[in-house]
C-alpha cells in the first residue's frame, strides 16, 4: 500500500481531483461553465429521446392503470356538461363578468409590447429537486438569456438561471432564491413571494409583508407587479389560499397556489423582451 | 502446466472487447444520466451513477476508476442541479481508493461491493444534505432530507446489486478465457 502513495497512478488520481476541484471553483465563480454546456450539448439529445419516451411510457402505463377512474370521470363529465348544458341561459352574465375580470387583470394590456420565444419543450427535470426546475431545449442560440421570465398561457412558472449555447435551466417561482413583486386583483393588495422547501412539498409558495387590514379572500388572484423589470406587469401567479398574521404581528402572509404546476410541464414560453424590461435595477453593463 | 491464451468462441479479438466494454461504461452512463433527468420530478430518483462507478472500480485500476467516477459525479452534478465538480470530485476520489481496496486487500464478491457503495452513499448523502442544506438554514429544510434525498439513496443502494452484477458480466465477456495445456502434449517441448 505504501508503494501505491509513490506510484503515477496516485499522482494521476490527484491530478483528476485537483482537475475536479477547478472545475468547482470555476463552476462556482463563473455564471456558464464550459464543461456542463459541453456534456450538456452530447447530452441534450439523449436526453430529450428520454424524456419523450418517459412521457409516452407514463401515459400508456397511467391509461391502463386508471382505466377505470377515467371510465367514472368521464360519466361525471357528461353530467357535467348536461348541467352545463342547462346553464346556459346565464352565458351572456358570465360572459360580461368575464370581461370585466379581464379589464381588472388588465391581461390584454399586459401581454402589449411582449416579446415570446418560440415555444420551448421540457426536456428533463433536476433530480430530486423540491421545487421542480427543469431544462428547456432552448439555449442563447435561440435568443435566451438570464432571468428571463417563463410563462405558459396559464400564467407565470419561474425564471431562466443556466443559460447555455443549446438548453437552459428553470428556477420555479416555487423556489427559495425567487422573489416577486406582486399584488392581488381583487382588492389591490401588494405583497412579495417567498418560497420554502415545506411549501413546495405541497405545490404552494408564500406572499409575504400584506397590509395587516387586508381585505383578501381565499381564491382572489395574484399576479405579478412588474416593479423589479424583470418580469411583465400582470402575469398570473396564483390564487390566495389562507391568510394569516406573522409571528411579529407586524403583517400578514397569505399561501397561494400557483397556477402551473411545473411537475406537469411538456412545453413553455420564455418572455425574451418585453416593455420595462430591466427598467427596476441598474444595468451593470452601463456602469 | 502451462497458460495459453484463447480467443472464445465467438472468435472477438482482446482489443475489440476492451472497446466494447468501455462502450458498454459509456452507453450505461448516458442511460442512467437519462434515468435521472426523465419523468415527472414530483419523486425521488436514484442516483445510480454512484454505485455503478463502484462497480467499474471492482474491475479496472485505480486510474481508469477515478476518471469514470470524475465523470460520473459530474453528470450526478449536472443533473442534479448542484455545483459542478462537487460530486465529481467525492466520486473521484472514493473510486481510486475503492479500486485500490479491492486490488491489495479486499476479495471481489457482492458482500464488499455492497459495503463500499453503501458506505460511499451514507457518506454523500450526508455532505450533500450538509453543504447544500444544513449550512444555509433556509426554512424548512429538513423536509428535502425526509422527502427526496433519503428515498433516493434508499432506492439507489437497493438497486446497486444490479451493476455489479451488469459489470461482472460484462467484466467476463471483455476477459480473454485462458486455456491450460498440459506441457507433455506440446510438441514443442523437447523431450529426453
Amino acid at each position: 500500500m505504501k508503494d501505491f502513495f509513490t506510484s503515477t497512478k496516485f499522482k494521476v488520481i490527484l491530478c483528476i481531483a485537483a482537475l475536479m476541484i477547478g472545475i468547482m471553483i470555476y463552476a462556482a465563480v463563473a455564471s456558464g461553465s464550459v464543461i456542463s454546456s459541453a456534456f450538456g450539448t452530447i447530452l441534450e439529445p439523449f436526453q430529450s429521446a428520454s424524456q419523450s419516451i418517459s412521457t409516452w411510457v407514463t401515459t400508456r402505463i397511467d391509461m391502463f392503470v386508471n382505466a377505470g377512474k377515467y371510465y367514472e370521470e368521464n360519466q361525471q363529465l357528461k353530467e357535467e356538461i348536461a348541467r352545463l348544458t342547462g346553464e346556459m341561459a346565464d352565458y351572456e352574465t358570465v360572459k360580461q363578468e368575464n370581461e370585466q375580470l379581464r379589464e381588472m387583470v388588465s391581461l390584454a394590456e399586459s401581454t402589449e409590447g411582449i416579446e415570446f420565444s418560440e415555444p420551448c419543450k421540457v426536456i428533463g427535470r433536476t433530480a430530486n429537486d423540491v421545487y421542480g426546475s427543469f431544462f428547456i431545449d432552448k439555449g442563447s442560440k435561440d435568443g435566451i438569456e438570464y432571468y428571463d421570465p417563463v410563462v405558459t398561457a396559464n400564467g407565470i412558472v419561474g425564471f431562466v438561471t443556466e443559460v447555455e449555447y443549446t438548453y437552459s435551466k428553470v428556477t420555479t417561482i416555487l423556489s427559495n432564491d425567487v422573489s416577486l413583486g406582486v399584488y392581488c386583483v381583487e382588492t389591490g393588495e401588494t405583497g412579495v413571494t417567498e418560497g420554502s422547501y415545506t411549501l413546495a412539498l405541497d405545490g404552494t409558495l408564500r406572499m409575504i409583508y400584506i397590509q395587516l387590514d387586508c381585505e383578501m379572500e381565499a381564491g382572489d388572484i395574484v399576479v405579478t407587479s412588474g416593479y423589479s423589470g424583470l418580469v411583465p406587469n400582470g402575469l398570473i401567479v396564483g390564487t390566495v389560499g389562507e391568510t394569516e398574521i406573522t409571528a411579529s404581528g407586524l403583517s400578514r402572509t397569505a399561501v397561494i397556489t400557483p397556477t402551473v404546476d411545473p411537475s406537469e410541464l411538456t412545453s413553455v414560453y420564455v418572455i425574451v423582451d418585453f416593455e420595462g424590461k430591466g427598467s427596476g435595477y441598474e444595468d451593470e453593463s452601463s456602469e | 502446466m502451462k497458460a495459453q491464451s484463447k480467443q472464445k468462441s465467438t472468435g472477438l479479438s482482446p482489443n475489440f472487447r476492451i472497446v466494447l466494454k468501455w462502450i458498454f461504461y459509456s452507453l450505461t452512463l448516458i442511460f442512467f444520466y437519462c434515468q435521472m433527468v426523465s419523468g415527472d420530478g414530483s419523486s425521488a430518483k436514484a442516483l445510480m451513477l454512484i454505485p455503478f462507478s463502484t462497480a467499474i472500480a471492482c474491475y479496472e485500476g485505480e486510474v481508469p476508476s477515478a476518471i469514470i467516477g470524475a465523470v460520473s459525479g459530474i453528470l450526478i452534478d449536472m443533473a442534479t442541479g448542484q455545483l459542478l465538480g462537487f460530486t465529481g470530485l467525492y466520486l473521484c476520489l472514493f473510486c481510486g481508493i475503492i479500486s485500490g481496496m479491492f486490488r491489495q486487500f479486499l476479495r471481489k464478491n457482492i458482500i464488499n461491493y455492497f459495503a463500499l457503495t453503501l458506505a460511499t452513499c451514507l457518506i454523500y448523502l450526508y455532505i450533500d444534505y450538509y453543504f447544500f442544506y444544513v449550512i444555509w438554514d433556509y426554512e424548512g429544510y429538513e423536509v428535502v432530507l425526509k422527502y427526496r434525498l433519503i428515498p433516493s439513496h434508499l432506492k439507489t443502494i437497493l438497486l446497486s446489486p444490479l451493476c455489479y452484477l451488469a459489470c461482472l458480466a460484462i467484466g467476463k465477456l471483455s476477459t480473454v478465457k485462458r486455456k491450460l495445456e498440459l506441457e507433455e502434449k506440446s510438441e514443442m517441448v523437447d523431450r529426453v
